[in-house]
């Protein structure tokens, strides 16, 4: 689980660490949550959130390179979707590693891309508050 | 009407029209006038109002620019003032792909079926106009559901033709 209060909302991921999807649904909150991890990251918290220019970019392999990586508590991928075709092949074996350590939160509509993983939820509240918990196995 | 295109069945260099792989990018030339089947995408999707062409009312009452909407939301509002294009909406969410099919009247989407039937309010049929593939005419969702479910898998044809709701218009 990982929590992080401040004035403008509670963060908590409320998950053991492992690989999970998000619901299928739009709207609910993920981008959001890229956003907040980018400020906790910027506060030094040892976050992640990554969309699909992001890894066009090269970030990912940049924060594998410097070490970054392992000392994640939170990894957010967004849009999953757009991310190249190859991503899984590449990263699948780090990023299996990485989910002993850390909590990974994917953003996918596509089963195809991801296969089976756990589905969670957001919460979010009026005062700026994020939740995220576990709704269900989807196959 | 809505043209629909599947992912499964058209690859992408065969549509008809320009393709915009991505819609958070390309939002930025969208131009939102608020009409009502815009207002319904922002309510549906993202439980939020429209407030003019920068901004909308997300769900706590807070004003929000545009362009931090949902990617699901977007695509909507995309398909629904590009009728030049072919808008990819393989990034929507279930709740997203359903408010579109349900609301749009004109446009273009690219999306995969992933064998989830379109939800709509209430138990009745919900009235569409969308073209599957340039190729069938749908006016009644519980007849495209039921198409997607049970005759889109091998040739494509209707197979149960007794089923109204819908009118073959052409072939790919």
């Amino acid at each position: 689980m990982y929590k992080f209060e401040s004035p403008i909302g509670t963060t908590i991921i409320n998950l053991p660490n492992g690989i999970y999807q998000f619901d299928f649904n739009s709207g609910t909150g993920k981008t959001f949550i890229k956003h907040r991890l980018q400020e906790l990251r910027r506060l030094g918290e040892p976050v992640r959130g990554l969309d699909c220019y992001d890894i066009n970019d090269g970030l990912l392999d940049n924060i594998i390179k410097s070490g970054e990586f392992w000392g994640l508590a939170v990894l957010l991928l967004d849009r999953f979707d757009m991310y190249p075709d190859n991503f899984s092949e590449t990263y699948k074996d780090s990023l299996i590693k990485l989910s002993k350590s850390c909590i990974i939160l994917i953003d996918c509509k596509s089963n195809e891309r991801l296969g089976s993983a756990t589905i969670v939820r957001v919460k979010l509240t009026d005062g700026g508050g994020i939740e995220v918990y576990e709704h269900g196995i989807c196959v | 009407m809505l043209h629909i295109y599947l992912a499964d069945t058209i690859p992408v260099d065969k549509l008809p029209k320009e393709f915009v792989r991505d819609a958070e990018a390309y939002f930025i030339k969208a131009d939102i006038k608020g009409t009502p089947e815009q207002r319904a995408l922002i309510h549906d999707i993202d439980c939020g109002s429209y407030l003019d062409n920068q901004y909308f009312l997300d769900r706590f009452g807070a004003k929000v620019s545009l362009r931090d909407i949902s990617t699901g939301c977007k695509v909507g509002l995309l398909v629904s003032c590009t009728s030049d294009k072919v808008i990819n909406g393989q990034e929507c969410g279930n709740n997203a792909r359903d408010s579109i099919i349900r609301n749009i009247r004109s446009g273009n989407i690219y999306i995969k079926y992933n064998d989830i039937s379109i939800d709509y309010p209430g138990c009745d049929d919900y009235e569409i106009d969308v073209c599957l593939n340039d190729r069938i005419r749908f006016t009644s969702l519980d007849r495209l559901n039921f198409y997607l479910d049970n005759e889109l898998v091998g040739s494509g044809d209707i197979d149960y033709t007794d089923y109204p709701g819908y009118e073959v218009i052409g072939h790919v």
